[in-house]
């Protein structure tokens, strides 16, 4: 794909809209720094990418959002970048991206919008066509591990990279990740580990132990010795550890008796408590609101039961007596008959509606006796939490002289822990009780047929606040157990040492520890194992990439560096790339080493011997040889400010190195600050006739671009000169001064033009026939306009040779007298 | 882009199977053949846990 034409609008330095046309093979453009030139390379990889280079290497993205849309531009105006596109064959595809919400590309092809741009498969794989001061700096000035990836981006091996990071990360810190049980488990085994490290009776069983699992077996067998020094002879195996620790409690116990207890709560009592606390606040629901309200009919309907007794006594008597009072004994109808007894039937109904009520009733009962059950039963395990931390203020005198004043941010802890948590459990009992008393209420109301929906709302306030409350109370409790527990570790060692029994006491931990050591020396030694697989990854990579680099890279970048390698300066050149390498001959992990050898010699490094200038040169020549890779859809490259810093002779150099990418079919977008280089290009690159663009200003409209011609009239005119006085001028070379002629006759015409008219013509868009309009219109008269013409004639429309062309060197001097006659009106 | 994700996908499967064939620590093999999905790190931090908690809770 080549590009056609670049239109952009309200894109960065762009504002108005502005269409730049490409030439096939060459264009350059020249701009003084902070012309918006870099804002039509940005344009291109917005368009394709959808982010610029810099926005992705930025190191707070948060800087450039929103920094795609020019300021200037009017609100209801879109910013957009549209390139025509051209592939092999010539035909054209327009890709318009539309700058959307938040930095977004709104992907439009030929007027349609897309998902996705129909390169899109390729784009990720082929390098990227731009070559940018910055990612050149980037690539070979940054830090070694930032180097590497680096090259493993420009080598399309960012998988790899990733994969090794990624490997390194779990191989260096895998304490890190693992799950908590297996944390405390390591911790605890450590812990025991200094503990013995430190006291010199068990120094030998230390010596085995820091083994590690090799060890293991040999200490316990220590370990088992020291322990029955410690004991009576007649000791039976099974009672070792417990005739160890009860020698040791009594000694301890002598000196103090309290222990500093406060356990945090368990995931499965969280989870419980949780679980009550949920079913407590929401005890009262609407459902059984509703419930409790119905009740409120119980105590009406109350004497229904007596009337059923009354009537049913009558109607017994009535069928011992049919048609007579029951009473009275007087005659009655039958309808009256008829009435008491359906009066009794419908006061059976009722009461069974009533009894349903009654059972009702019962429930609730029954659910506030268990509400009441459940709150006892949460309180008291709460309570229980802090009992013994609770207990200890009795002892609170005896401890202090224990751990004060050596460790008096222990005691402190402790002494605040118990003042807050005795606080919260007070607060915590104030509205068990309050809730408790108002549950008792709520029953009291069933009880008593006087149901009333205010015990309910009392209740629900009340459980809720005391729910709230035990929130509180449990956050106090674990916030904590930490620090209980370190001042409980803290007492126990101050106790064994008046007592004398450190060593006992660790003996009891190896002992009780006797399966946890070995789970986590086996644990140790698999994390320790994990270094070699790091290795492993390393040497895998470092040889995918040394491949890489070493061979084809290096001879890739050292066909472009030939190109430009100046002579005339001191033999200090780049010889390749390689990983460094430590004096034993290994490759260091993530080092990419970029060679240079003087005067046959090879040197530390490149990067720190290399002029910049020639470091500058080289990476250049990097970006290049990955571009010029086979694949991928772009034929074209966009190079911005490429001869920054650089000497003359690269700058001279540098021209060759474009002719040859022209050669080998790459169209070329150069962009420099540099007048004078652009015009050095111009010059060395004359017979390509590419397109030349200025930025003459700037203003908040945008860069003020100007389309200036390849060579001036007179420049060209005296080169066809050249040629014509040439005796042996080729074939080729008197072609290539006939289509400067029509050049010279095109771009004169334009001018002649514009100086009539006022109206800018496109030199390269004329033919025969839209010259002779023009010259007409300009006032030229007809007898020079036929002779401007003739030049035409060896050309058609689309300005090709016709196939029985050859070049005629009288036809040719008299077309170029004609041109000379045009420039002269100019 | 669907089809870079795929990419990207088949050339760290080459990566995965060159290192497997270079490893002989069974542990290791299985923490490397973890190196998938959205987020490997993850999936091979997993797999080290995994294994890790056989060893916590296995017979005393």
């Amino acid at each position: 794909m080549k590009i056609k034409s670049i239109t952009i609008q309200g894109f960065r330095g762009f504002n108005k809209k502005q269409t730049i046309d490409l030439h096939d093979q060459l264009t350059l453009l020249y701009a003084p720094n902070s012309y918006g030139k870099t804002s039509i390379s940005e344009a291109l990889e917005w368009l394709l990418y959808g982010i610029t280079s810099k926005v992705e290497k930025a190191l707070s993205t948060e800087e450039y959002k929103g920094s795609y849309r020019n300021l200037h531009l009017t609100e209801s105006e879109p910013s957009f970048v549209s390139v025509v596109f051209l592939d092999k064959n010539g035909k054209e595809a327009t890709y318009m991206g539309m700058l959307g919400t938040g930095d977004s590309l709104i992907k439009f092809v030929d007027g349609k919008q897309v998902h996705a741009w129909p390169i899109d498969h390729e784009l990720s794989k082929a390098p990227q066509p731009f070559i940018l001061q910055h990612a050149l700096k980037y690539l070979l000035l940054s830090k070694p591990d930032d180097r590497f990836k680096g090259f493993a981006h420009l080598l399309g091996l960012e998988s790899l990279d990733n994969f090794q990071r990624n490997i390194q990360f779990l191989c260096t810190k895998p304490e890190a990740c693992l799950p908590g049980e297996a944390t405390k488990l390591l911790s605890n085994v450590s812990e025991i580990e200094i503990r013995l490290a430190n006291q010199p009776k068990l120094s030998h069983i230390y010596k085995e132990y820091k083994k590690g699992a090799r060890g293991l077996k040999k200490a316990f067998v220590e370990i088992d010795m020291e322990c029955k020094k410690r004991l009576p002879p007649d000791t039976k195996p099974k009672s070792i550890l417990p005739q160890l620790l009860q020698k040791r409690e009594d000694a301890v116990r002598k000196i103090f008796k309290g222990s500093i207890i406060l356990p945090d709560y368990t995931e499965q009592e969280k989870s419980a408590n949780t679980q009550t606390e949920k079913a407590v606040a929401n005890f009262i629901d609407i459902e059984f609101c509703k419930k409790y309200a119905e009740l409120l009919t119980v105590a009406a309907t109350r004497d229904i039961f007596e009337q059923i007794k009354f009537y049913g006594l009558g109607i017994a008597i009535f069928e011992k007596e049919p048609g007579k009072c029951p009473f009275c004994k007087r005659p009655i109808d039958s309808n009256l008959e008829e009435h008491i007894r359906k009066h009794h039937k419908t006061l059976i109904e009722e009461q069974s509606s009533n009894d349903k009520l009654l059972k009702q009733r019962a429930d609730l009962k029954g659910e506030f006796l268990d509400l009441k059950s459940n709150l006892q039963s949460y309180q008291s395990e709460q309570l229980s939490k802090s009992s013994d931390l609770i207990n200890l203020e009795e002892s609170k005198e005896e401890l202090k002289k224990i751990l004060v004043p050596k460790h008096q941010t222990h005691f402190d802890n402790v002494e605040s822990a118990i003042s807050a948590i005795k606080k919260d459990r007070e607060i915590l009992a104030k509205n068990f009780e309050a809730v408790v008393k108002t549950v008792e209420n709520a029953i009291q109301s069933i009880n008593e047929d006087k149901e009333d929906l205010s015990y309910l709302k009392a209740l629900s306030i009340d459980l809720i606040r005391y729910v709230s409350r035990a929130i509180d109370y449990a956050k106090t409790v674990s916030n904590n157990t930490k620090s209980m527990g370190e001042a409980e570790k803290v007492l126990q060692h101050e106790l064994d040492e008046i007592a004398g029994t450190e060593d006992i006491s660790i003996l009891v931990k190896l002992l009780e520890n006797h399966s946890k050591i070995r789970k986590g020396f086996e644990i140790k030694q698999m994390l320790n194992e994990l270094k070699s697989l790091r290795i492993t990854v390393d040497e895998y990579v470092a040889d995918r990439i040394v491949d890489a680099i070493s061979k084809e890279l290096t001879s890739d970048v050292m066909e472009w560096y030939e190109h430009i390698k100046t002579t005339g300066d001191p033999d200090v050149h780049f010889s390749g790339f390689d990983l460094e390498k430590t004096k034993t001959g290994k490759v260091k992990s993530r080092r990419v080493k970029v060679k240079a050898k003087s005067y046959g010699k090879e040197l530390v490094s490149a990067v720190s011997t290399l002029s910049e200038s020639k470091l500058n040169a080289l990476g250049l020549c990097v970006n290049i040889s990955k571009n010029m890779k086979e694949g991928g859809p772009f034929s074209f490259l966009i190079i911005d400010d490429p001869i920054q810093s650089w000497d003359a002779d690269h700058e001279a150099q540098f021209i060759d190195l474009i002719r040859k990418l022209i050669e080998r079919g790459r169209q070329i977008l150069l962009m420099s600050h540099n007048k004078n280089w652009i015009k050095m290009v111009r010059a060395g690159c004359r017979n390509l006739n590419g397109k030349y663009f200025e930025f003459t200003g700037y203003t908040k409209e945008g860069p003020h671009i100007k389309e200036v011609y390849w060579a001036t009239h007179r420049e060209r005119l005296s080169e066809i000169d050249a040629i014509l006085k040439n005796p042996e001028a080729t074939d080729v070379q008197l072609q290539y001064a006939e289509e400067d002629i029509r050049i010279v006759c095109s771009e004169a015409t334009c001018d002649i033009y514009f100086k009539k008219k006022g109206v800018q013509k496109k030199a390269d868009k004329l033919n025969a026939e839209k010259v002779r309009k023009l010259l007409l219109e300009s006032g030229i008269e007809t007898g020079l306009v036929d002779r401007i013409l003739q030049s035409f004639v060896s050309t058609d429309d689309a300005h090709h040779a016709p196939g029985d062309y050859s070049p005629n060197r009288e036809r040719i001097r008299r077309h170029y007298s004609y041109a000379h006659e045009l420039v002269n009106l100019i | 882009m669907p089809d870079k994700t795929k990419i990207e996908k088949d050339v760290e499967s080459e990566y995965i199977d060159g290192v497997l064939q270079r490893l002989s620590n069974e542990i290791h093999k299985k923490i490397v053949k973890e190196y998938k999905g959205e987020d490997p790190v993850s999936s091979m931090e997993s797999k080290l846990g995994e294994i890790v908690m056989a060893i916590v809770n296995g017979e005393d």
